[in-house]
């Protein structure tokens, strides 16, 4: 009898000590100090999508050419649904071929995207069977997907920017040679518009012909509280000094890092010399997963052009960009890297919100347009013409609102003004450049 | 009897899991435990070792609790510059934003040879002041310079043109001018750990800026700031390593940050040229000269001749 009540005991014991053991193991957590005694800062973000390249190259024009005429959708919302049907269709027999004479073509859709990219890009944003290319010097700046009646397949087309080589492929699906055959039979509808070439510009830019009414909207907007982007660029806020500079601007600063918040914009610095290994990371690699990190993409961010070392994003709204042009850029993210480090960043803090006040704007017809364009001396430098808003910060009794308004511009040596006025013409209702 | 015989069986699956728990829980916890991050000075000196470099400097001193400042700079005051222009044998003026002050000699002082560098500072500290905050920093040869670092929480602020007082050196080693910058009184900005001055010597190592048969023949102590474009306000200095690199005949000073490592070899007569004289004093000195102030159309003429063949070619 005694052995059996020892036997009892010893099996509660056990089988306490399992589940304390289990119990531990789920729970356990190593205690180890942070290696600095910073207070604990909780991870921050601020609040954006995390975003793909997909997301961030997208076309602001997609133009119908038939019979030696241009068309598009009036709606660039259209477009860019479209472009989504485009990115599902399998492009298939990619071959790289050195570029021909032009060939008068029947039909055909061009896409246009804003900026020069790799086209080694498209192979994420396609639907593709094999690489494009393996040449990290073949840019693109658009595309083109021409019908062949007598094969019924789509035929597409990608030029390199120095017009030297192309990459073609070959879209053998049914449903989509019928999908644009269908378009190109409805050109003459009220969803699409006529659009004219301007030649001579830096490269081909198409022009809606039509006077256009555009909306302009007031929004409510958030901003992004400085002391959540202090927490994101300084590893350590304890050494971080802080002082107002001018009513409104806040300097944040160590020895070697830098950051002024004014007027709902950032400008960051860091001089700080790394001796990193380096990664064989493009700058759109490296600047998208940094800005992910911290959902820093606070609304529709559109690559806007890069270099080397630096990149640039634009806001965009109702697929139209959106301009600024104040020293803190609000409708920009703009980064520099140096030895795979963050040397700058710029950024708008502004994410819209909702719309409280809408009023209608007449813009200038395409007509107007390319007479101001071609009257101009630097059409050649010309690199784009757009509809794009112009945000302004409007502030009245109850506190700050972004004002965006339509209008003309130009983009020449990658910045963004109004198109002037002709001069022939006594027009003075319009703002000048900004 | 069989309820006794279930017992002993519980008895022996649960001792088996116990310990198949425990050997999991072990396992788990080294797993977890974040090794102490320390840096093995024997490591290191035996690399040292092998790359036959040695460290003559004295690597043992204390450093202090506080760790980073930040300081505003300093305008200086009318009543300075009449005490100043008091002093037998010196005119003094200041720029219009009262940052800078320019001092010439209406006799050059010359420095006798062999001088030691204690002695240079007495040699200077009649004509100077708060000659107490500042000391010796280095002597610029290639534009011919003496420069004195300023001093915060009893450490030099290395290599900054807003806190350094600059004597201008003639071809008979004789000082003409003198210019001095200065910051106000230092805030704590906040501390934290910071490396060993033999960690920092890794640094340098590991870097490459230190390499082998060379050898390390001082370390001192002080605060540094990359940024210190002016007009913004307050600057933060890092608590910082300076460290003298000997290759033959050869010295080369690094600053190395003694919280997060970061390194800048000090290029002295680039930083003079560009940063100092072509971006801030020479700005200040030709407003200025638009005043009609006679010291600041010499000390122009003295400085634009010193840096003449060491300017970056305008891009």
């Amino acid at each position: 009898m005694k052995l059996e009540t020892a036997k009892s005991l010893l099996l509660i014991i056990l089988i306490g000590t399992s589940l304390v053991l289990t119990f531990g193991m789920w729970n356990y957590q190593a205690e180890y100090r942070p290696l600095n005694d910073v207070e604990s800062i909780d991870e921050v973000d601020l609040g954006g999508e995390e975003q793909e390249i997909s997301d961030l190259v997208k076309p602001n024009d997609v133009v119908f050419k038939m019979n030696g005429e241009f068309s598009s959708y009036k709606e660039p919302e259209d477009s860019m649904q479209f472009f989504e049907d485009i990115r599902q269709w399998e492009l298939t027999d990619i071959q790289r071929n050195d570029l021909e004479e032009d060939t008068e073509s029947g039909a055909e859709v061009e896409i246009i995207f804003p900026t020069e990219v790799p086209l080694s890009l498209f192979d994420t944003i396609l639907n593709v069977d094999s690489t494009l290319t393996n040449n990290t010097n073949f840019y693109v700046d658009r595309f083109s997907i021409e019908l062949q009646e007598e094969e019924e397949v789509l035929h597409v087309q990608f030029v390199s920017a120095d017009r030297e080589e192309v990459v073609e492929g070959t879209i053998y699906s049914r449903t989509s040679y019928d999908e644009l055959l269908s378009i190109f039979g409805e050109l003459t509808e009220d969803e699409y518009e006529e659009k004219q070439l301007l030649t001579d510009a830096a490269r081909d830019i198409y022009i809606p012909k039509e006077k256009k009414a555009l909306t302009s909207y007031t929004y409510t907007f958030d901003s992004i509280e400085a002391v959540d982007i202090r927490n994101i660029m300084f590893s350590n806020p304890n050494v971080v000094s802080v002082s107002e500079t001018a009513p409104g601007s806040i300097m944040y600063r160590t020895d070697n890092r830098q950051l002024n918040i004014a007027g709902y914009g950032m400008r960051f610095i860091d001089v700080a010399e790394r001796n990193t290994e380096q990664v064989d990371n493009s700058v759109l690699q490296q600047s998208l997963n940094n800005i992910n990190a911290h959902r820093g993409f606070t609304g529709d961010y559109r690559l806007e052009g890069f270099t080397e070392d630096s990149i640039a994003y634009r806001m965009y709204q109702f697929e139209y960009p959106v301009v600024n042009n104040s020293y803190m850029d609000l409708s920009t993210i703009y980064q520099e890297w140096q030895n795979d480090q963050l040397s700058k960043y710029n950024r708008s803090l502004v994410s819209l919100n909702t719309v409280v006040n809408t009023s209608e704007k007449e813009l200038r017809s395409g007509e107007e347009i390319m007479n101001s364009i071609q009257q101009n001396e630097n059409t050649a430098d010309i690199q784009d013409v757009q509809i794009a808003y112009r945000l302004t910060i409007e502030t009245d009794d109850n506190g700050d609102y972004v004002l965006l308004e339509p209008n003309w511009y130009q983009k020449v040596n990658n910045s963004w003004s109004v198109v002037p006025e002709p001069n022939t013409n006594t027009q003075q209702n319009l703002e000048g450049g900004s | 009897m069989q309820w006794s015989h279930i017992k002993t069986l519980f008895i022996l699956s649960f001792l088996v899991l116990n310990i198949y728990l425990l050997f999991q829980f072990i396992d788990k916890q080294q797993d977890m435990d974040i090794p102490e991050l320390e840096v093995n000075d024997l490591n290191l000196d035996e690399q040292l070792d092998q790359e036959n470099i040695t460290v003559s400097a004295d690597t043992d001193f204390e450093v202090p609790e506080l760790s980073y400042i930040s300081s505003t700079q300093k305008e200086f005051t009318q009543t300075e510059i009449r005490e100043l222009n008091d002093i037998d044998d010196i005119d003094a003026a200041k720029s219009v934003d009262n940052k800078l002050l320019t001092v010439e000699f209406s006799s050059p002082l010359e420095i006798p040879e062999n001088l030691e560098r204690g002695d240079l500072s007495d040699l200077v500290s009649p004509y100077v002041l708060n000659t107490s905050e500042f000391s010796f920093g280095t002597w610029n040869h290639d534009l011919n310079i003496i420069v004195f670092y300023q001093n915060k929480e009893g450490y030099p602020l290395y290599l900054n043109q807003h806190a350094m007082l600059t004597f201008y050196v003639n071809d008979d080693r004789e000082i003409t001018h003198y210019t001095q910058t200065m910051v106000g009184d230092a805030s704590t900005q906040g501390s934290t750990s910071l490396n060993t001055p033999k960690i920092a010597i890794g640094t340098l190592l590991q870097n490459r800026f230190l390499n082998a048969e060379e050898e390390v023949t001082n370390v001192t102590y002080g605060y540094y700031s990359r940024i210190d474009e002016e007009g913004e306000g307050t600057q933060v200095f890092a608590p910082t390593y300076k460290i003298t690199v000997a290759e033959e005949d050869e010295e080369n000073d690094y600053f190395v940050n003694a919280a997060e490592s970061f390194t800048y070899p000090g290029n002295y007569t680039e930083y003079f040229t560009t940063k100092m004289f072509e971006e801030n004093y020479l700005q200040k000195l030709y407003s200025m000269s638009e005043d009609d102030e006679e010291i600041a159309d010499d000390l122009i003429s003295i400085i634009e001749d010193k840096i003449e063949p060491y300017r970056s070619e305008p891009e």
